[in-house]
């Protein structure tokens, strides 16, 4: 196999495993938008704050990495519920404007707990796995645990699939998606449905957290997701706000342009370096609202 | 008149401020947090007046600091040329910025503007030009190093220099009150009203010949020539800047100053101003660095949700207990 076409296998696998977190974080992020009609500025920092879960309860209760995912996907889920009945459901019906804000809000609630936990300090490498190690597959080469989160991810989504469109409970988030007055007029209870989209969302950025947190030479601080919420932001508005298709697909897009263009393109074009390689999302962002404001899957 | 009178003592205590504050170090908190009211008051009219949300005043901020820096660094102009091109390169990249955002609703207004914020932010922090200073010393990415203090005068008749806290603190209040005046201006003038009935009822406003986007182009335009402005006087009082200072996060804290404050009153956004400013101070003695932060972004949050959840329209609400009924304005 030629060196360029190594080159850009390892960079198409690179930009899977981080767009798999993309997908994650922009796929809950549209279900809330869904139900609740506002972007969750606050939700990436859920990941953020379930890899310093995964991280203290290994390190406090000698919990095995796979223990400490589950209680660490159980807290954050909790969390994720608790901020729709402490922050949204009292301002429910506020205009978009204060329901933006109190998104804000929760955002620097999240990182004042994370700073809180570690007392400032940032150097705390990343959650220890029992997959530690690479292979190689004809001069590329994965980590074991970026292969955990490669395989492990669409597994997920399709399982969030399933729930949303195989139960009667998703078909409930569905319908007060589409249409909350109808809804509730056909005694869909609006609670409900929204503690089940919070903790779903919650529950794949608490699984995406456990597992980005795994990789090696990932640095775990309380500004790690800031990025990645204005990406899945980016990635939700791509896909047309509330298109669970459009996130996935917009999700797994990022990774890969983002990828590509820093491995393959560096050195072409002055403006494609690396160092510019998280500018490229709302490059395509500030083109998409001018040609099309609708997104790319979404509905007029 | 009572709330007059707290308006004419806090215009006295503000003019005596340098003489009550004994420290140096208070004197710095003063000036960075009158530098910080221009910029609030900024995004005040877009918030205020529109009801959109920017989430990219601190690029704003960001382009108008990193303009004036380089115009005096590589160019070498005066400090005034500086400072007023600044407030224009920043007002058109705005009206620029403007256009194709503002015909967006809600959502997609702010989350363009964040996607705004973060790639000036990239370029703020990659652009070779911006990276090396006028002797072509290679700083880190994105930062300027060296910007001289305003001058005054002219050397015939001799020059002063705004290079002490005392005389700086005296230049950015004379702005923050120039600030002040054009916003009460613009309260009374056909412009502020058109802007507050268009944010009422865009509809209605439309009906009696007040053409929405002109007018949303206007307060965008404003919002950014304060921004740039304030990012002129930042550059030319910290002497150094870092892209780190102008992102989302910036524009997050300058929003939570309007929203705590009170988006619909100057008085009200002023005390968000100083709120966000001064608690990181307060803290700062009982505890470690961040644990300060810990809990100034803590309490920060809760008070921004609280107030959202008890005082939509903010914290200057509370004057209306001891004023009766009737707006500020």
């Amino acid at each position: 196999m030629g060196k360029g076409s190594e080159l850009f296998l390892q960079c198409l696998v690179n930009g899977f495993v981080v767009g798999s977190s993309y997908t994650l974080v922009a796929l809950g992020l549209t279900m809330i938008f869904g139900v609740l009609r506002i972007p969750n500025f606050g939700h990436g920092n859920l990941l953020m704050l379930s890899a310093f879960m995964t991280l203290f309860s290994g390190r406090l209760f000698g919990f095995p990495y796979w223990g400490a995912t589950l209680f660490s996907v159980v807290l954050i889920t909790l969390i994720g519920v608790l901020s729709y009945f402490l922050l949204f459901r009292p301002v429910k019906g506020a205009s978009p404007l204060n329901m933006l804000i109190i998104a804000i809000g929760l955002y620097f609630l999240l990182e004042a707990i994370a700073i809180f936990l570690t007392k400032g300090q940032t150097l705390w490498g990343s959650v220890p796995t029992p997959w530690h190690g690479t292979i190689n597959v004809s001069g590329i080469t994965i980590g074991i645990q970026e292969l955990v989160i490669l395989i492990f991810t669409p597994i997920l989504i399709v399982a969030v699939y399933t729930f949303v469109f195989r139960t009667k409970t998703g078909s409930s988030i569905r319908a007060v998606a589409q249409d909350p007055m109808a809804a509730a007029l056909l005694g869909i209870r609006e609670d409900r449905v929204m503690v089940a989209t919070f903790a779903l969302a919650s529950a794949l950025a608490g699984v995406g957290g456990a597992m980005v947190g795994g990789v090696p030479g990932q640095a775990i601080t309380p500004t790690m997701a800031s990025m990645l919420t204005a990406k899945a932001f980016i990635i939700v508005i791509l896909g047309g706000l509330g298109s669970m298709t459009g996130a996935v697909m917009g999700g797994y897009l990022i990774g890969l342009t983002e990828s590509l263009s820093a491995g393959m393109l560096q050195g072409y074009l002055p403006l494609l370096g690396k160092g510019y390689a998280d500018a490229y999302a709302f490059i395509l962002l500030l083109i998409l609202v001018i040609v099309k404001p609708e997104g790319l899957f979404g509905e007029k | 008149m009572g709330f007059k009178l707290l308006k004419l003592g806090v215009l006295v205590i503000s003019l005596f401020l340098p003489f009550l504050l004994g420290n140096q170090y208070y004197l710095h908190v003063a000036v960075k947090m009158a530098i910080w009211c221009i910029a609030v008051l900024g995004l005040g009219i877009l918030v205020g007046f529109t009801g959109q949300i920017s989430v990219a005043h601190s690029t704003f901020l960001g382009i108008g600091a990193y303009s004036s820096a380089l115009l005096a660094l590589k160019l070498s102009f005066p400090f005034w040329a500086c400072l007023i091109l600044a407030g224009l390169i920043s007002a058109m990249i705005g009206l620029l910025i403007g256009y194709p955002f503002l015909r967006l609703k809600g959502h997609y207004f702010a989350i363009s503007t964040l996607a705004f914020c973060i790639l000036m932010e990239q370029i703020f922090s990659n652009w070779k030009f911006l990276t090396y200073g006028p002797e072509g010393v290679t700083m880190g990415p994105g930062e300027v190093m060296g910007i001289p203090s305003p001058q005054l005068g002219h050397p015939a008749i001799g020059v002063f220099e705004f290079s002490t806290k005392i005389s700086y603190y005296y230049l950015v209040l004379g702005f923050l009150l120039l600030a002040i005046y054009v916003m009460y201006g613009l309260l009374n003038s056909k412009s502020g009203r058109a802007l507050v009935a268009m944010r009422e009822d865009e509809d209605l406003a439309r009906s009696v010949g007040i053409d929405p986007t002109k007018y949303k182009l206007f307060a965008f335009f404003l919002s950014s020539l304060f921004a740039g402005i304030a990012g002129s006087l930042y550059a030319h009082y910290v002497k150094f800047l870092s892209a780190n200072s102008f992102n989302f996060l910036e524009s997050f804290y300058i929003l939570m100053a309007v929203i705590i404050g009170g988006k619909d009153s100057i008085v009200g956004m002023i005390l968000g101003a100083i709120l966000i400013n001064l608690l990181p101070e307060l803290l700062s003695f009982p505890s470690s660095a961040p644990m300060i932060s810990a809990i100034s972004i803590a309490i920060l949050a809760t008070t921004l949700i609280l107030t959202i959840i008890f005082l939509p329209r903010g914290l200057i609400e509370f004057s209306k207990l001891f004023r009766g009924k009737g707006r500020d304005e």
